[in-house]
């Protein structure tokens, strides 16, 4: 099961590249956290989603104010 | 080194943290922070390290100050719209503290001035508000080996990063090409959450500049096997990218390892878990 920010989601994904795609994440500015780690953006495509386990996964929006 | 009479006074509340409290106000007085961007972070940043006896910050800034600051960037008053906010921000707070040196540059500085001021200074600090300026200091962190510490914040999102020689950079997370990162014009922002990470930022710094060579090296790595890392002056949690979230039982800075992008072309020979 994948929860995306604390949510249940049904959605299905092979890595977490495709999990983008089917979320339509913009292609700048977005974070993703899996199980606790952030991921850059070269890593998604070679992330493997494993449907025989829970991940954990949260987005959120990079910010550059100050 | 030593303290003056005046100073065991300013900083008598601070001495009497721990049995090493004179060494550490020691460490403090020799360090020089480079502070980049002087704004609703870098005012309450620049301003609680100047207070707590850091010894020397270079300051700066090339904007002037504007009414819409105000209401975040503490260092500020109304008669000052208009002026230079490093000038303005190094009067006050040589005001607030006259022992720390402090240098100035009002100008947006150049490649070769900003080399050159991060040499001069132990860490770099990042409360710039824009994505070149970023990369440009995260370039500068990397190819000097100095420690950064950064926070960002927009909107409702407060975002804080602490990078060293040894961890992933900025430029793994974030491409060069990406055109703007969203920043306080675009989105607004919450003055508060600005002070509270300002303020977490800085107390990272000093718990940072405080602490012996000794304590670095031997810090705990933050993660999973110290999952209460604050509290202790040498745990600073380098390679970790934190952001201010609310779950159940956690309101405050979710820290979260950030992972090397080996093809980084800033720094993509860093090996992963090498933090």
């Amino acid at each position: 099961m994948l929860y995306i920010n604390q949510q249940k989601s049904e959605l299905q994904a092979a890595t977490l590249a495709e999990l983008a795609e089917r979320l339509a994440l913009p292609p700048q500015g977005v974070a993703l956290v899996l199980d606790r780690q952030l991921l850059p953006r070269a890593l998604w495509a070679q992330t493997p989603l494993s449907t025989a386990q829970d991940h954990h996964i949260e987005i959120f929006q990079l910010v550059a104010g100050g | 080194m030593n303290l003056s009479d005046s100073e065991f006074i300013r900083y008598s509340r601070s001495l009497m943290l721990g049995e090493d409290g004179l060494e550490r106000q020691l460490r403090l007085k020799q360090a020089r922070v480079l502070v980049l961007g002087l704004g609703g972070l870098g005012c309450p940043v620049a301003s609680t390290l100047v207070s707590a006896g850091v010894g020397a910050l270079t300051l700066i800034d090339g904007d002037v100050i504007e009414l819409s600051n105000l209401p975040r960037q503490s260092l500020y008053q109304t008669s000052d719209v208009g002026k230079p906010k490093a000038e303005v921000a190094a009067a006050r707070l040589r005001q607030q503290n006259p022992h720390s040196q402090l240098q100035v540059l009002k100008s947006r500085p150049d490649e070769q001035q900003l080399r050159e001021a991060a040499a001069d200074c132990d860490v770099l600090v990042d409360c710039s508000d824009n994505l070149p300026t970023r990369l440009q200091l995260n370039r500068l962190a990397r190819e000097s080996g100095k420690p950064m510490f950064a926070g960002a914040v927009s909107g409702t999102s407060a975002q804080l990063y602490l990078l060293n020689r040894h961890s992933p950079c900025y430029q793994c997370l974030v491409d060069p090409d990406w055109q703007v990162l969203q920043n306080c014009r675009s989105m607004g922002v919450d003055p508060a959450l600005v002070t509270l990470t300002a303020q977490q930022l800085a107390w990272l710094l000093l718990q940072y500049l405080q602490a012996s060579p000794d304590q670095i090296a031997q810090a705990i790595p933050f993660g999973q096997a110290n999952p209460v890392p604050f509290g202790q002056a040498n745990s600073v949690p380098f390679g970790h990218y934190g952001r201010f979230a609310a779950s159940e039982h956690h309101i405050g800075f979710h820290w979260y390892p950030l992972q090397a992008n080996p093809n980084c072309a800033c720094c993509g020979a860093v090996q992963q878990g090498a933090v």
